[in-house]
């Protein structure tokens, strides 16, 4: 169980890692991506959220990187490189918890945990549109800022409702 | 019930924090975007955590075993509230054992519910063995939040020592007066022949030899051996207690003193037992299945204390040692005051074997000269002891190899020269 989830972490936070460098190619982004892969592998051996904060960081990094030096503006994708970033947290905290855990875990567990990512994963998909959909209509204005406030908070808002909705 | 904040919810904070700002700061609406999951996932899992209301019994199915012997032990879990990832794990005596997989284990548990898990252990080591406390993990809505108690429930089970069978019980030194399974030296009623001897006034007609009598023209009668019972007085050093390969000496004492008692008992001899150490305790000499309990009771409870006060056998209270009884000692030989007790009781006429529980051949001696030469005068050391207890009265036996050896030493002693009355 453990090395499935680390494996499916793993394969995913490459993906996510790598969306830097092809949106925007150059050494930075490349050493950069190598950086936090190796610091998502240490995290997935050693079991420590030390090395997935690292590799989260320095995707971020390389993230905000691509979007200011040559990545197509606005990026459309990023809704799904936000919910694909936040499965990879999650399932390196799965890949933990078996990892940790020396007795039996019950099944339902993983099966609650497991619907509580898809729901999820659902709701923050649609938070993240509606967050960048709300920043590309307030960019030009110079309301920018508290109309991403308001759009951020009503996104959670929304998201809590829908999951609390979907979860029960 | 403590509770602390997962690393999970500090990475989350962090890197929600810095996308936001990152994303306002640059103008990069993507880069809010990439923080929504993460807000959404803390603002949905810290939004439904709280304090768990939750217990938790241990019961088991047996509240005394033998060694060697399975023991389930049922874990009920209640939740009041709504449904959370409870991990549990079960602290054990270091004389139970389980398997580090079903030690501890992770379940729902919600809504009013109520799980029982069962776990599997084994009694390992004789003694007062508890099961529990409960250790509880409480996980809140998305792991950010990790509620830790111990609920103190816990559950005593008696570990009685396995039964190691002697193959024959231990040479009588005097008989008592009560019927027993041991052949007296006196001459009384009984089934034992013993000898004829001319019929005197108030010899029962029942016991004429005819045979005897026709041939010599002269009533003669049988006589015989009654059956009689022994005390038997088992001496516990429990001074000190020195961890060997093949089990502690304590272990080796308890053990051989448990397998002797029953022996005795069993054929209906009294036994009685003095657990002479830090702290002197003692069982005056009884029989019956009653007493078998109250030794399995007592020796349970037995076990090292260290004292520097001067202790001697005069700290026995009157009739702890019942005149004639044979004194079976277990002891490693390194506690002066134990020695001096077992010598003081050889020297005031009482029968005393001591089991030397301690094998020598075990203690590893060191490499260097100076190790070598106080390995050299501990054993002299000990050879001296010895002496001075066979000076004494004592026979001393070793016991080194186990318990099984040193029954096994037991079983083939012989009745001493000291005629059994």
């Amino acid at each position: 169980m453990a090395a499935r989830l680390s494996a499916s972490c793993a394969l995913l936070g490459i993906a996510v890692v790598l969306y830097p460098v092809f949106a925007a190619p150059a050494v930075v982004t490349l050493a950069l991506a190598g950086c936090a892969m190796a610091a998502l592998a240490l995290g997935l051996i050693t079991s420590r959220w030390l090395g997935a904060g690292i590799a989260a960081g320095l995707a971020l990094f390389n993230y905000a990187l691509a979007l200011l030096f040559g990545a197509r503006q606005p990026d459309i994708y990023a809704p799904a490189l936000a919910v694909a970033g936040w499965l990879v947290l999650e399932l390196f905290d799965l890949a933990v918890m078996a990892r940790r855990q020396q007795g039996r875990i019950d099944n339902e567990v993983l099966d609650a945990q497991w619907r509580r990512l898809i729901t999820t994963s659902g709701a923050a998909g649609l938070a993240a549109v509606a967050v960048l959909l709300a920043g590309i209509f307030f960019q030009a204005s110079s309301a920018l800022l508290p109309a991403a406030a308001i759009a951020a908070a009503a996104t959670v808002v929304t998201g809590v409702v829908l999951t609390r909705w979907a979860v029960n | 019930m403590t509770a602390s904040a997962t690393p999970k919810l500090v990475t989350y904070i962090l890197i929600a924090g810095l996308a936001l700002l990152g994303g306002i700061t640059l103008g990069q609406p993507e880069l809010v975007a990439l923080a929504a999951p993460l807000v959404m996932s803390l603002v949905l899992g810290l939004g439904r955590t709280h304090l768990p209301a939750s217990s938790a019994t241990v019961e088991t199915d047996v509240d005394r075993c033998i060694e060697g012997d399975a023991i389930k032990a049922t874990v009920t879990l209640n939740s009041f509230e709504t449904p959370v990832e409870m991990e549990v794990a079960m602290g054990l005596s270091p004389g139970l054992f389980a398997k580090p997989t079903a030690r501890s284990f992770t379940f729902l548990v919600g809504d009013g519910g109520q799980r029982r898990q069962t776990m599997a252990l084994e009694a390992t080591r004789w003694g007062v063995q508890r099961v529990g406390p409960i250790a509880l993990r409480v996980h809140g809505p998305g792991r950010f939040v990790t509620f830790e108690g111990v609920i103190d429930e816990r559950q005593t089970v008696k570990v009685f020592p396995k039964y190691e069978r002697l193959m024959q019980g231990l040479p009588t030194a005097e008989t008592q007066m009560h019927s027993g399974d041991h052949v007296a030296r006196a001459l009384a009623d009984g089934i034992e022949f013993a000898t004829v001897r001319p019929f005197a006034y108030g010899d029962s007609v029942r016991r004429v030899n005819w045979r005897v009598s026709s041939r010599t023209q002269e009533l003669h009668v049988n006589l015989a051996h009654p059956e009689r019972n022994s005390d038997v007085v088992l001496f516990l050093d429990t001074f000190t207690d020195a961890a060997l390969e093949t089990g502690s000496t304590l272990d080796i004492a308890v053990r051989g003193a448990s397998a002797v008692a029953q022996h005795h008992l069993r054929h209906h001899d009294r036994v009685g037992l003095v657990s002479f150490g830090g702290n002197a305790r003692w069982l005056t000499a009884s029989m019956g299945r009653s007493h078998t309990y109250r030794i399995v009771e007592f020796l349970l409870d037995v076990n090292a204390t260290f004292s520097y006060a001067w202790k001697d056998i005069k700290l026995l209270p009157h009739g702890t040692l019942p005149s004639g009884a044979l004194v079976v000692a277990f002891s490693p030989l390194i506690d002066e005051r134990a020695v001096r007790a077992l010598a003081d009781l050889g020297e005031r006429g009482f029968p005393v074997i001591a089991i030397d529980t301690l094998s020598e051949v075990e203690v590893t001696c060191g490499e260097n000269r100076e190790a070598q030469l106080a390995y050299r005068m501990w054993r002299l050391q000990r050879d001296v002891r010895r002496t001075r207890l066979g000076a004494s009265g004592v026979r001393t036996y070793s016991g080194a190899g186990g318990v099984h050896v040193a029954l096994h030493a037991l079983s083939f002693l012989r009745p001493s020269p000291k005629a059994a009355r």
